[in-house]
Formats: structure tokens, C-alpha cells, sequence
């Protein structure tokens, strides 16, 4: 840390005025203070600036002082004038330097330095001069022979040093002040540009949680879509699965109603041997036909009781296929979810196709259920639609490396190449308006691949018949 | 006593009409009807048993494969028009009804599951319209016989033609010659 010289008070600074002396020796300690201050380092900014501010308002004090003694003692005007300026300049040069000293690479010196060196600059010329005008103006001179006498006396070199140094300082000052406002324009731009950063940030911010909202929403109207869908088919569906359930309903019924007329036969009959009237039991058993109940009973019974159980089937399928409660991933056994998916669709195919199955022996594969129904579903609904009279519908089921793969192959009408680079589209529809929703096939899609990482894939000859084939790995990756 | 043919291509269904035909009595108003039941599981058997039997009533599903109820029964009003046609589905769709009335002219459209007694009565219900039909259109043609509308040879034709449709039809060969039987021939 280097030192400051402190600035000595000297002698030739006397003006012989007292209350100037006085002041200006005021003014001298206060600039060695602030000096000091400022050399320390670890001086707190509010001290600084109010140290400054004693400064700067003593100054002020002081050129005032000094301003009303010129006016009062009527000193020649040009003086007063000229004096006046350096004063103005001082002072802004003193608020200017301040101001900057933070980007000076020695602000305690350089501080320092200029107050002290325009302090004695100032003295020596300006109020030497003042004071020795006084003075003729007190032996009574007029006041404009005192500023002429003024001028004759000084030394020539003196007065040319102290001219050329105050406007040395005027021009330091003007220099001052322009980088000053030169300081200020920059930081002023730099405070732009950091607020505009800080705006473009936070603008970058919110369009990002909007974003995320956005896919949020997106993300929900998927799910929606694929909830949507699944209920449409099964819409579709409603038909054909009352006609599976009213069909053993209907006979399990009736035959229900015969059972009550053979029960209540059978209670006659009894009710005759309780009896024991011959002519009763002869009469009852002519008109029971009993020979005939025994031999359909069983047949009745067993009949009923697989119809029950096929409409026990159909429901339970019918529950496993729409199952929402599970949502979750989990071990499955495919083949058998085929099957009974097969069974929710029967209506669909049975009337259209034979089923042919090939089923190969697969594990478990980790996947969610009722999704990949909804694919079986569609699959198979479509390959019975594409087929015109009645065809065949081939399923086959397989294990290659870690996937397990799927094919569902009809002998219906075929697909064009534009067609088959289509059908993944949504809303691409070859069916009859309200037959087809044209989302099918992009929510299997969707669901294979995305939803389980899997593939999906399609041949088709036109008239020949269409396959699929989809691919599912065992262990399937984590979804998005 | 009536005679009644049953298609359906599920076999417990046709087991359990069976037993009902069987057991209850076919009543309408004060007529009663003892009847016969043919069961088929195919429309194609059942044709073939139309084209040599005569008989009252049909009663059809209508989701079969390769054939449905309404173009069996189409099929079976060429070979026996003044059958009484019934359908007993449980597919209850609009479009199906509407052709069942309108191409075939069933008498009535059952739903499945049936109430086994209102099937008996629907039954009864078109047997007795069928007798009733039959008897004023035999009853009318005596009348014009009487008044001299048609001729005697006319009411003995249209009775075979009733009995066996197309008898009174001469088809004609290319040639002049007269083809005896039908099959060879496309009709129209």
C-alpha cells in the first residue's frame, strides 16, 4: 500500500485575511482526512461519503465566504468573475473525480493528489492575488487600477505557470466530465442489456412452463383418445357381445321354464305314489312321459349349465378386455389374453371367418394388459371386416430372442401400397362412415411402439389377404 | 296337427325350443295346435327340407354364418310363399329388422332371450292368420267360380300351383321341347 504525501501547510499559503487562512487550513485537514480514509481500504462507503460531503459543503462554504467578500469590497469585476469559474470548476471536478474514482487504479492518490495540487494551485494564484487587491482597495484605490496593478506586479512567469495550470485544470476537468458521461452512457447500456437479458430469461421461463403445460395437456388428450377409442369399438362391439349373451341366455331361460313343468310333472308323480292309489299313479305316469324327461334331464341340465358358463366367460373377458384398474405393467400371458380378446370379438369373426390358431409357447411378457387387448381387438376386427364372403383368420404367436411376437392373418380383400403407407395415420379410414373411427391402428401403433417399445409391422396382397405381425420385448423399456 | 321348421346355428337353442313346442299347448283364441318340429343347425339343411316337405311355419335366427336369417327365409318363401315366417334373433339391429319386414314379410320379429310363453303365443298367433288366410282365399275362389270369374281349371291351378310352386309353369327349351325339370333351367 503506498503512502500519501500529506499536504503540508505552507507558509506562502497565508493571505493575510484571517477568516480565508482560517478556512483554507480547514480545508487542507478535511483533504488530508478524506485521503487517509480512503488509503485505509476497510473504510465503510458510508463514512467515505459523508467524509466527501463534509468536503465538498465546507467548500462550498468557503468559495461562498469568499464570493460575498469579493462583492462586498466591490473587487474588480473581471477578477470576481474569473475567481467565480474556478470555483464552479472545482467543484465539478470534485464531484466528477469522486464519482469515477471506483474505476481509477489509485482513487486514494489520484483523489488525494488533485485536491491537494488544486488547493495550492488555487491559493497561491487566485486568492493571493484576491487578497493583495483587498488590500489596495482598502488604502482606497479604485477597484479597477487595483486589478490593473495587480496584473503589472505579478511576476510574469508566475502568472503565466499559474494561467497555463488552471487551464490545465479546466481541461482535465472538461476531459473528466466527458468520461464521466462516457462511464455513465456505458453503464447505463450495460444496466439496459442486463435488463433485457434478464427479460428475455424470464420470458424464456414462462414460454417454458407454458410449454410443459401444453405437452401436459397433449398428454392428457392422448390418454383420453385411447380411453376414447377403446369405448368406441367397444360401442361397436355392444351389438355383437349382447347377441353372444342373449344367445345362452335365451335357451338357459326357456329351459329353465321346462324345468319348472318337468319339476311340478315329477311332483304329481310323487305326490300319486304317496297315494298309493293305483288308478292315480297309472294316471299320473301316462300323462308324465316319463321315459322322455329321463333321458332329456341331463342333457337339459348340462346344456343350461354351459350356457351360464358361457356367459360367465364372455363377461369376465369382457371385464379383462376393458380393464382400467390396471393400468400398471405386469407380467402377462399373452396367448391367453389373445383368446380372450378372440372371445369378446366372436360375433365379429365367427360369421365372417374360421379361426385357426398357432399359438407358440411364450413366456410372461411385462406389459399393460388391457392395451395390448385393445390392440388384439383391433386387429382382429379389422382382418374380419377385410374379408368380403367368409375366409380364414390365422393367429400365431411366437418367441424370437427377448420378444415375443404376434401375426394376425386373414385371406379378406388386401391393401393397396398407398393404402398400407397410410394406415398408421390417425383418422385414416378405408370403412364406411360410422363403421370405423380411423384411429384403430395409430393408437395400436402408438400403444406397440411407444407405449412398449416394441414394432409393428404389415404385408398385404390386394385380394389375397393382409398380416400383421407385432413384436413386444419381454421386459419392456420405461415409457415416457 | 302344424308343422314347424326351426333354424338356428346353435344346437342348445334348438334343444331347448324342442322341449317347449313339445310341452306347452299352442293356443290361439279358440284354436289349439299340436305341432311337429324339424330342427336345423344349417339354413342350407333347412332349404333342403323345405324343397320336399311342406311346411306351416319357419322360424329362423338371424346371425348364421355363410347365410343369414333373411335370405334363408327369402329362399324358403320361393319354395313355400303361404308359410307363416317368424325370425328369433338376439341381434337386435335396426337394419336387420327393417329387411326382415320389408324383403321377406316376416309376421314377427322375436328377440332373444324369448319369453317362452309369448313365442308360444306368437306361434299360434301366425298359424291361425296362415289357416285364416288360406281358408278366405280358398272360400274366394269358390265364390268366383260360382259367379264365373275364373274357371274350374283355373281353381284346381292355382290349388297345385299352392301345393307345389311352379308345377303349372311349362318351361320351354331353345328347341321347342318342354324341360320337366326346373333345376336344369335358370329362372327369368
Amino acid at each position: 500500500m503506498s503512502r500519501i504525501d500529506t499536504f503540508v501547510w505552507d507558509a506562502r499559503f497565508d493571505t493575510g485575511i484571517p477568516i480565508v487562512d482560517a478556512q483554507h487550513k480547514q480545508l487542507v485537514d478535511a483533504v488530508n482526512l478524506l485521503g487517509n480514509e480512503l488509503l485505509q481500504g476497510d473504510v465503510s462507503e458510508e463514512r467515505l461519503q459523508a467524509l466527501f460531503h463534509q468536503l465538498a459543503e465546507y467548500a462550498r462554504h468557503h468559495f461562498s465566504d469568499e464570493e460575498d467578500m469579493m462583492r462586498t469590497l466591490a473587487i474588480d469585476e473581471r477578477h470576481r468573475l474569473e475567481h467565480i469559474a474556478f470555483h464552479r470548476q472545482f467543484v465539478e471536478q470534485l464531484v466528477s473525480i469522486w464519482k469515477s474514482r471506483a474505476s481509477l487504479a489509485k482513487p486514494a492518490e489520484t483523489v488525494h493528489g488533485f485536491l491537494a495540487s488544486w488547493l495550492t494551485v488555487h491559493i497561491l494564484g487566485e486568492d493571493q492575488s484576491m487578497a493583495r487587491q483587498f488590500e489596495r482597495l482598502n488604502k482606497g484605490e479604485a477597484a479597477a487600477d487595483a486589478f490593473a496593478a495587480e496584473k503589472k506586479s505579478e511576476d510574469m512567469g508566475t502568472s503565466i505557470l499559474l494561467g497555463a495550470m488552471g487551464r490545465l485544470y479546466s481541461l482535465l476537468s472538461e476531459q473528466n466530465a466527458h468520461l464521466l458521461t462516457l462511464n455513465l452512457g456505458l453503464e447505463e447500456r450495460v444496466e439496459a442489456r442486463t435488463h433485457a437479458l434478464a427479460e428475455a430469461n424470464s420470458r424464456l421461463a414462462s414460454e417454458q412452463v407454458e410449454l410443459t403445460e401444453l405437452l401436459h395437456k397433449v398428454e392428457d388428450a392422448q390418454q383420453q383418445l385411447l380411453q376414447s377409442e377403446k369405448m368406441a369399438a367397444i360401442g361397436q362391439l355392444a351389438a355383437g357381445v349382447a347377441h353372444e349373451i342373449n344367445n345362452p341366455v335365451g335357451f338357459v331361460n326357456s329351459n329353465l321354464g321346462t324345468l319348472k313343468t318337468y319339476a311340478e310333472t315329477l311332483l304329481t308323480v310323487i305326490k300319486a305314489y304317496e297315494s298309493s292309489d293305483p288308478a292315480q299313479i297309472a294316471d299320473a305316469l301316462q300323462k308324465a312321459d316319463l321315459e322322455f324327461m329321463r333321458e332329456d334331464l341331463p342333457s337339459l341340465l348340462a346344456e343350461s349349465q354351459d350356457g351360464l358358463n358361457r356367459v360367465t366367460k364372455i363377461v369376465q373377458d369382457l371385464k379383462d378386455f376393458s380393464r382400467v384398474d390396471q393400468a400398471d405393467r405386469q407380467p402377462s400371458d399373452l396367448n391367453a389374453a389373445l383368446e380372450s380378446t378372440l372371445n369378446v370379438v366372436a360375433n365379429e369373426i365367427k360369421y365372417k371367418a374360421d379361426v385357426v390358431r398357432e399359438l407358440g409357447d411364450i413366456p410372461q411378457v411385462d406389459c399393460v394388459l388391457a392395451q395390448i387387448n385393445q390392440v388384439f381387438m383391433n386387429l382382429l376386427v379389422n382382418a374380419a371386416q377385410a374379408i368380403p364372403e367368409r375366409g380364414k383368420i390365422v393367429i400365431r404367436s411366437g418367441l424370437e430372442n427377448d420378444h415375443v411376437w404376434f401375426e394376425i392373418e386373414d385371406t379378406g380383400k388386401g391393401m393397396s401400397a398407398e393404402i398400407q403407407q397410410r394406415i398408421f395415420e390417425p383418422f385414416f379410414t378405408t370403412k364406411p362412415v360410422g363403421k370405423g373411427t380411423g384411429l384403430g391402428l395409430s393408437i395400436s401403433y402408438d400403444i406397440i411402439v411407444k407405449k412398449h417399445g416394441g414394432r409393428m409391422d404389415v404385408r398385404s396382397v390386394i385380394d389375397k389377404g393382409t398380416c400383421f405381425r407385432l413384436w413386444l420385448p419381454l421386459t419392456a423399456p420405461v415409457s415416457t | 296337427m302344424s308343422r314347424i321348421l326351426i333354424v338356428d346355428d346353435e344346437d342348445s337353442i334348438l334343444k331347448s325350443l324342442k322341449r317347449v313346442l313339445r310341452l306347452a299347448p299352442c293356443v290361439y283364441g279358440n284354436q289349439t295346435f299340436t305341432l311337429e318340429i324339424s330342427a336345423f343347425n344349417t339354413p342350407q339343411a333347412a332349404l333342403e327340407a323345405a324343397r320336399t316337405e311342406e311346411f306351416d311355419l319357419f322360424l329362423s335366427d338371424y346371425r348364421m354364418p355363410v347365410m343369414d336369417g333373411i335370405e334363408f327365409l327369402k329362399a324358403a318363401k320361393e319354395i313355400q310363399p303361404d308359410t307363416a315366417r317368424l325370425i328369433l334373433s338376439g341381434y337386435a339391429d335396426l337394419n336387420a329388422l327393417v329387411r326382415a319386414v320389408n324383403e321377406v314379410g316376416i309376421d314377427r320379429f322375436i328377440g332373444k332371450p324369448w319369453n317362452d310363453y309369448d313365442l308360444m303365443s306368437a306361434i299360434g298367433q301366425a298359424l291361425a292368420h296362415r289357416e285364416l288366410l288360406l281358408e278366405n282365399r280358398q272360400l274366394a275362389n269358390l265364390v268366383r267360380v260360382e259367379m264365373g270369374d275364373i274357371s274350374p281349371e283355373q281353381f284346381e291351378a292355382e290349388r297345385l300351383e299352392r301345393i307345389e310352386p311352379g308345377i303349372t309353369e311349362v318351361n320351354w327349351g331353345p328347341d321347342g321341347s318342354v324341360v320337366l325339370d326346373p333345376e336344369f333351367q335358370t329362372r327369368e
